[in-house]
């Protein structure tokens, strides 16, 4: 076996080497042969997938610059103004450079494939969970005729609404994770998987789903002041992580996109690869958009017309709103109007604003995006001031008073009796 | 006494304005190229380099060659430099090697030197200082200089 190996090994070497010499016999010919064979070199380390790969390619970057040391001086002038040194440093940082990816890009596939474990479990409690979210509405329509039952049952109710979307954006987040910060750059194989993981664990109609759930929760329930303040978080919270889930898979696709016209444009055949085409479109994300935009509409309306109840169940008759800037306008005009007129305020101030909005609604009030909490504190001022006016004048009224029943005490008292005459 | 004091005017004069009459000359200067540039020959009959950003006309080196001022259109020309700042030009087929001379908005022919009796096939040219080598697929190297051939003559 030997024998055969070693004839074949020489001749090949002899005969590479008489070749090289042609070859080598025009300075242009060694000037474009060296160019050549970078070029190639280049482009096999740029597309190297493996740390093997790269470790053979080290070997024949040094043996392409042995080929070429003997032209070195020359290379320097005909390269110019790159040098033959310059030149071989740049095909070395391309190794290096490349090695790196490729050792990110391996440890991402470890990191994904502890991921899929946990996607899995997620998906599954997603699942259990849809199903409890089911029965709870089915309890709601029953219990509503039971105060009790029907509180217990909202409460459930809205806590595994939370929690469904608590483990929504945790599963978007084991999604995610693996590829790191910088979406734009993953590789074309990356891309592929994820999209493929988005797809298969329908990620954006669990999202649609869920704000539906929401918004169908809002149909179904009578909510009190005090349920809004967490429903408000909610909604700003899944808003939140909405906006940040659509940036990625818009910075996914665009990247995907590039790379589909980068590729048509290459090599003429249209972008044969498009794993854009399997994320999900913007058609979807706008879906989203929308159930979003009307679940926060129907949840800021179903706020304002309660509020605005609490005053029109006492014969209050504000001016109407259905935002806060129209909210703190019609307190004010409402304020304004019983100074002006002198009336009793005290249903207004005590039973309404204290016993109610102040109690009741001031953490939904108080929220950002609603009058915030300066607004209200300028309101809840407002109204104390009237309340304070009134106060002040029966305080006069009562001091008066006692100052004269002790006046006609004290004259009665301190008057001494005079001594009978003496007959 | 009058004579001797014109002449001594006139040798001061010639003295002073001399030196300001003589151009400046530097020497040694390298033309060299150090890799020929392959030009290939425009549908106007012009060859034109990038890189020494030189262009020129060719139809009338056609038409010394091949009797045919459009011969050359769409082939490719060999053109080198060598340190003295001759312009070395040949081409497939070419049975010559043409030497120019740069002048002002032209090229002057100094030499056509005769390097084949068939023809070139697939010369290229090496700065090989203070020659200009001639190869034609690997083989009859030949050294040149601006006015002949000083080794490998056929």
């Amino acid at each position: 076996m030997h024998r055969l190996i070693f004839p074949s090994l020489a001749f090949a070497i002899v005969f590479s080497s008489a070749l090289a010499a042609l070859a080598q016999d025009s300075d242009f010919a060694t000037k474009r042969n060296f160019e050549s064979r970078a070029a190639t070199l280049a482009a096999r380390i740029d597309a190297a997938i493996n740390t093997a790969q790269l470790d053979s390619l080290k070997n024949e970057i040094d043996g392409f610059e042995l080929d070429f040391q003997q032209h070195a001086a020359f290379l320097d002038k005909a390269l110019y103004p790159e040098t033959f040194e310059s030149r071989m440093k740049g095909i070395r940082e391309l190794h290096a450079l490349t090695l790196i990816r490729v050792r990110t890009i391996q440890s991402q596939g470890t990191q994904i494939a502890e991921m899929e474990g946990a996607i899995q479990t997620l998906t599954y409690h997603l699942d259990t969970l849809s199903a409890q979210r089911d029965r709870l509405f089915a309890e709601l329509e029953q219990n509503k005729a039971n105060a009790t039952a029907l509180h217990e049952t909202l409460r459930r109710l809205q806590n595994m609404l939370q929690a469904e979307d608590k483990l929504m954006f945790a599963l978007v987040d084991s999604i995610f994770m693996p590829y790191g910060k910088d979406l734009a750059t993953i590789s074309d194989v990356q891309r592929d998987a994820l999209s493929t993981t988005l797809t298969s664990n329908n990620l954006i109609t669990r999202v649609y789903n869920i704000a539906a759930d929401n918004m169908h929760f809002l149909e179904a329930t009578e909510l009190q002041g005090k349920d809004f303040a967490p429903l408000l978080d909610h909604y700003r919270q899944f808003e939140g992580r909405w906006r940040g889930l659509s940036e990625k898979i818009r910075t996914v696709s665009m990247a995907a996109q590039t790379t589909g016209a980068d590729s048509a444009l290459t090599h003429g055949r249209g972008g044969s690869r498009t794993p854009a085409s399997r994320l999900p479109t913007v058609a979807q994300t706008l879906q989203v958009d929308s159930v979003l935009g009307e679940w926060n509409t129907r949840l800021r309306k179903t706020f304002w017309s309660e509020i605005e109840r609490e005053f029109s169940y006492r014969k209050i008759q504000l001016t109407p709103f259905s935002d806060a800037p129209g909210f703190s306008a019609s307190i004010r005009t409402y304020v304004q109007s019983l100074h002006n007129s002198g009336d009793d305020p005290t249903l207004f101030v005590e039973e309404v604003w204290k016993a109610r909005i102040d109690k009741e609604w001031r953490d939904g009030l108080t929220r950002e995006g609603m009058l915030g909490k300066e607004e209200y504190a300028a309101l809840d001022k407002l109204v104390s001031e009237l309340a304070r006016t009134r106060i002040d004048m029966k305080f006069v009224l009562y001091v008066g008073i006692i100052g004269v029943v002790a006046l006609v005490l004290w004259w009665m008292l301190a008057r001494k009796p005079k001594a009978p005459a003496k007959a | 006494m009058v004579h001797a004091r014109l002449l001594i005017s006139v040798a001061a004069v010639i003295t002073l304005t001399l030196p300001a009459c003589s151009s400046l000359r530097l020497e040694n200067v390298d033309f060299g190229w150090p890799v020929e540039s392959p030009l290939t020959v425009s549908a106007t009959n012009i060859v034109e380099d990038m890189r020494y950003a030189v262009a020129f006309p060719v139809g009338q080196l056609a038409m010394a060659e091949f009797a045919d001022s459009a011969a050359l259109r769409g082939t490719t020309l060999r053109v080198i430099r060598n340190h003295e700042g001759f312009y070395f030009v040949t081409g497939p087929r070419f049975k010559h090697v043409y030497i120019f001379a740069p002048h002002a908005s032209s090229l002057v022919q100094s030499a056509a030197l005769e390097v084949s009796t068939t023809g070139l096939t697939a010369p290229a040219f090496n700065l090989r200082p203070p020659y200009v080598e001639l190869i034609d697929g690997g083989a009859n190297a030949r050294l040149l200089t601006s006015s002949e051939i000083v080794e490998g003559k056929k």
